[in-house]
């Protein structure tokens, strides 16, 4: 009896599980954002990797590709990090100003996977639950919010590779995604139907990802839909003019490389990297010019930890660069650019013991310090 | 932190494990199952001072798992990719009736989300049909409906395996 056989089934899957998740608040710091940086990684990272997370920290991992990154400022290797962190709802910009955030109903879990993105005018903070933009004048605007208590489906927001603007959906508006222009905080644009929702910027046009996976493009200006879809399931990675995803290999193994929203979102072999195996869990964030990636991986399975290490991105493809060498008995767990060359790595941390120093690392030599907190 | 608030972190301590092999059995992943614990928690939460009943409070976030789980936008943020088999899972035994279920387990999670959440459910929890109905904001015949056609499904991939080993 298929029955009897299912029962068995998931009474073994069930017994198998014999320990508590780890969920306590610096546990789903810890292990949470290492998945919801993955995430953000995969479509907006999931960004989102889209992911994005930030237990307290989080960072603007979004590609400002058409803007020229910062030069790197002469400042002592171990100076405070010059990155947007957010922690227990106050946000603090780079120069160490904290700006306060309003207090949502759901402070404890829901805003740990909250992300911080630099954008035209201030810093964009985006989480399942609302969507904030904070000007560079310490002012606080709610762009989209999640009622207290809201049962259903989540909202997802990415900023467009200039930071001018801001694609947001929101499941409780029928999955409908609009877009608002960052300058005028208002609404400029909203898809026609709603049965998609954003999952990253490709120039000035939207990537909107389908319940079945699939990929189509969106232009906000013009209304245009285009119905093309991806031939193959592909996570995207960044946004901007380049547009990078990884897929699923026959091999098990996931290969990264420039996606083709043209024609069929598929990733050329030829270009394509294979960077990561089925078990392991992997968080890109792109730097601010989009020609580097860091890649930081965990096994998912066996609980070890690669040391980060980063990706060239050039118009042909993506190749494996400088590994960065961590000091320290941390693992890491997220990471931020400050220019297009150093990146800040942040580490792990149980509940109760101090947060490690971040680490400043230089992609050209891979050499990391810990720097001030 | 806040997560003491009136007794919520004691009902976490007490519940998670066995919310957690509820929600493994919904995603059929053990990392997947934590997301979805952690967001199901989360909504518990934000609620938890309207809950007033607290040892009801297992129940909403089991309906909070199985609706989330169903939820393909959830689901988006697991990363979840559709697969052209199903995921591998660990092998414990490598007798026949390890075999028979480790391959109801696949089946298992090749199942429509839905059809899933309802057998999880009905053979797991033991809930009525019209528990899972209130459970899953669904009609009893939807109850109904998905799990006749999940178990179908079932029967139709596992046959073919039960002739070969018998």
């Amino acid at each position: 009896m298929v029955e009897e056989l299912l029962r068995e089934t998931m009474a073994e899957q069930a017994d198998a599980i014999d320990s508590a998740p780890d969920l306590t608040a610096a546990a789903v710091r810890r292990g949470g954002r290492r998945r919801t940086l993955r995430r953000v990684g995969t479509p907006v990272a999931a960004v989102i990797a889209v992911l994005a997370v930030a237990g307290g920290i989080l960072v603007g991992g979004n590609l400002l590709s058409q803007r020229k990154p910062e030069p790197p400022a002469a400042r002592p290797a171990d100076a405070a990090p010059l990155v947007p962190r957010l922690r227990d709802n106050v946000l603090t910009v780079p120069g160490g100003r904290k700006i306060p955030l309003p207090q949502t109903g759901v402070a404890v879990y829901a805003t740990l996977s909250e992300v911080v993105s630099a954008v035209r005018g201030g810093w964009l903070v985006r989480g399942s639950t609302r969507v904030l933009f904070v000007s560079t004048a310490g002012a606080v605007r709610k762009l989209a919010e999640v009622p207290d208590g809201f049962d259903g489906p989540v909202l997802v927001a990415v900023p467009s590779p200039d930071g001018d603007r801001v694609a947001i959906t929101k499941a409780e508006a029928a999955g409908q995604t609009w877009v608002v222009d960052l300058g005028t905080q208002r609404e400029v644009a909203r898809t026609p139907t709603p049965d998609a929702y954003v999952d990253n910027w490709f120039g000035n046009q939207v990537v909107l990802r389908f319940q079945d996976h699939q990929l189509s493009l969106w232009d906000p200006s013009r209304g245009n839909w285009d119905r093309r879809r991806s031939s193959k399931p592909v996570t995207l990675v960044s946004g901007g003019n380049l547009l990078l995803g990884y897929n699923q290999a026959t091999n098990g193994t996931y290969c990264i490389g420039p996606v083709d929203p043209l024609h069929d979102f598929a990733i050329g072999a030829t270009n394509c990297a294979v960077v990561f195996g089925k078990d392991d869990m992997t968080v890109f964030v792109p730097s601010p010019a989009g020609r580097h990636l860091v890649a930081l991986t965990s096994g998912a399975v066996s609980g070890s930890y690669t040391p980060p290490y980063v990706l060239s991105v050039t118009a042909n493809g993506v190749a494996t660069g400088t590994r960065l060498t961590l000091s320290g008995g941390h693992f890491p767990t997220t990471a931020a650019w400050e220019d297009d060359r150093t990146v800040i790595v942040f580490m792990t941390y149980d509940e109760g013991q101090p947060e490690p120093a971040p680490q400043r690392c230089w992609i050209d030599t891979g050499r990391c310090v810990p720097t001030r907190n | 932190m806040q997560v003491n608030d009136d007794g919520f972190a004691d009902f976490v301590a007490a519940n998670s494990v066995a919310l957690l092999r509820t929600a493994h059995l919904l995603v059929c992943d053990r990392h997947r199952a934590e997301d979805l614990l952690q967001t199901a928690l989360a909504r518990t939460y934000a609620r938890w001072h309207r809950i007033r009943d607290h040892g009801a409070a297992r129940a909403y976030v089991r309906r909070v798992l199985a609706t989330t789980a169903v939820s393909w936008w959830r689901l988006r943020s697991f990363g979840e990719q559709p697969v052209a088999e199903p995921p591998d899972a660990e092998v414990a035994d490598p007798t026949a009736s390890g075999a028979e279920r480790l391959a109801m387990w696949r089946q298992l999670g090749a199942l429509p989300r839905q059809q899933r959440a309802v057998l999880v459910l009905r053979y797991y929890e033991d809930l009525s049909e019209a528990d899972i109905a209130a459970t899953l904001g669904i009609s009893r015949g939807a109850v109904k409906s998905a799990a006749s056609r999940g178990l179908q499904r079932l029967r139709e991939q596992l046959e073919p395996m039960e002739r070969e080993l018998t």
